[in-house]
Formats: structure tokens, sequence, C-alpha cells
């Protein structure tokens, strides 16, 4: 077993990693306070399985392995991910003050949200995570190929994702002001043929 | 969607400086969390966290 110093030094390495906990945690399930529970899960579990944990090696990647492998495996518990709600989302981009980088960015968690879980996890452990190709295949035990074209796949879809919302929230608005207006002509031409 | 479209060189430019923006982004989300204070029951769960390693037993009802 652990010497007394080896676990007083593990569980400080550990909570200097909650921060990276809980943003891995909340990119996979979405809400905050869910994302909170996993978080907290996968940190008791962390430390209870130090034991496993060989030291010098990244325990960033180690406890992302425990966090996504828990998320995966408990597939009742409520921070299983649920669809983000088109209305919920709507609601949130009106309510918005700020329209200029918030919007943007709940786009993109919009976006995210819409990928496969694999290509999902592969996107934000590569592009925000800041781990290397080999660790996050570790993490999602795959081959380093697989997570590169995961992580490929996944930014394409984002892109497009991007690009269909776009599209649609503007030819919406168009269709529905020119919707009003014709209906409005309409009204009016009516009324000059009655009068 | 309309993938039949051949991307143009101007195209393949604006798309990868789209991707660098998605990028930026991605790390934004990311970092906003990881820069939030952490809450106070983090630590402490961890800090009163018993020293039996590997105890089994069934996980707590949320």
């Amino acid at each position: 077993m652990s010497a007394p110093n080896d676990d007083r030094a593990f569980k400080a390495e550990l909570a200097s990693l909650i921060p990276h906990l809980r943003a891995f945690a909340r990119s996979l399930c979405g809400d905050a306070t869910l994302a909170d529970d996993l978080a907290q899960d996968a940190m008791l579990k962390a430390w209870k399985a130090r034991a496993s944990y060989k030291p010098g090696s990244n325990m960033k990647a180690w406890a992302f392995t425990i966090l996504r492998n828990l998320f995966y495996s408990e597939k009742r518990r409520s921070w299983r991910r649920q669809p983000l709600d088109p209305d919920v989302a709507e609601a949130t981009l009106v309510a918005n003050d700020d329209p200029s980088g918030s919007m943007e960015l709940l786009a993109l968690r919009n976006a995210i949200n819409q990928l496969p879980d694999d290509q999902r996890e592969a996107l934000i452990l590569v592009g925000a995570g800041g781990l290397a190709y080999e660790e996050v295949a570790e993490i999602c035990d795959c081959a380093v190929g697989t997570v590169k074209s995961r992580v490929s796949r996944a930014r394409k879809a984002v892109a497009e994702i991007l690009d269909a919302n776009e599209a649609s929230f503007s030819s919406d608005d168009a269709l529905q002001a020119g919707d009003v207006f014709d209906d409005l002509l309409g009204q009016v031409e009516d009324l000059t043929k009655t009068a | 969607m309309n993938d039949t479209k051949r991307p143009t060189k101007t195209d393949t430019r604006g798309a990868a400086k789209r991707q660098k923006r998605i990028g930026d982004q991605l790390r934004q989300l990311y970092d906003e969390v990881a820069s939030e204070p952490v809450p106070d029951d983090f630590l402490k769960l961890l800090e009163e966290a018993d020293d039996d390693a590997d105890e089994p037993g069934e996980d707590k009802p949320i």
C-alpha cells in the first residue's frame, strides 16, 4: 500500500486537476450541475483507484479515463447526456445580452452537442483539453489514427452544423418577414378592390 | 449536406481560417469552466475522502 506521503502528494495533484475534470465533464454532459456530479464521482473514484496510477505518467489523462468510463458505463445516471432542448437553447440565445462573443459560443456548444459521442470527446480532448493524440487514444481505448479521423470528422461536422444553423436562421426570418408583407399587400389589395 | 460543390482555393483558405476560429472558441468554452473557482464541496469531499483504496461497494444514489 502507498505511503502516507505519496497519498498526500497524490491528493494535491488530483485537487489541481479538478478544474479540468469539471471542464471535461461539462463538455460531456452539457448541464453544469450534472457535470459537477460526474466530476465529483470521477474525482473520488480516482482517489480510491490511486494504487493503479503510475507515478510520473500523465495524471490528467489517467483521471480523464476514469471520468469518461464512468460517464459511459453508468447508463441510467442522470448526468448521462441529454439532448439540448432547442427551445431552451433558443431562449438562451434571445436572452443573451452580449451578442458578440457568447452567441457564437452558444452556437458552437449547440453544434458540439449534436456530434456523435466519439467525435465530441475526441474533439474536446484534443482541441481544448490539451492532450496529445496518443493520450486521447488511450483514454478512448482506440487507435491513434482513429482519434485523428474522429477529430477531423468532428471539425468538419461542426462547421457544417454552424453553417446550416446560420442559413436556417436568416432564411426563416426573411421568409417570415416576406410572408407578412405579402399578406398585408394582399389585404390592402382586397380592401381597394371592394371599396 | 450539399458537398457536391468542389471547393475553390478561396474556400479552402476560408475553411482553414474558420477552423482556427472554431478551435479558439472550443478552447474558450473549456477554459471558461476550467478557470471557474473550484466549488468548495469538491475540495471538502477530497479532503474528507478516507484512505481506503479500491473500496468495493455501491455507488451512492443521487
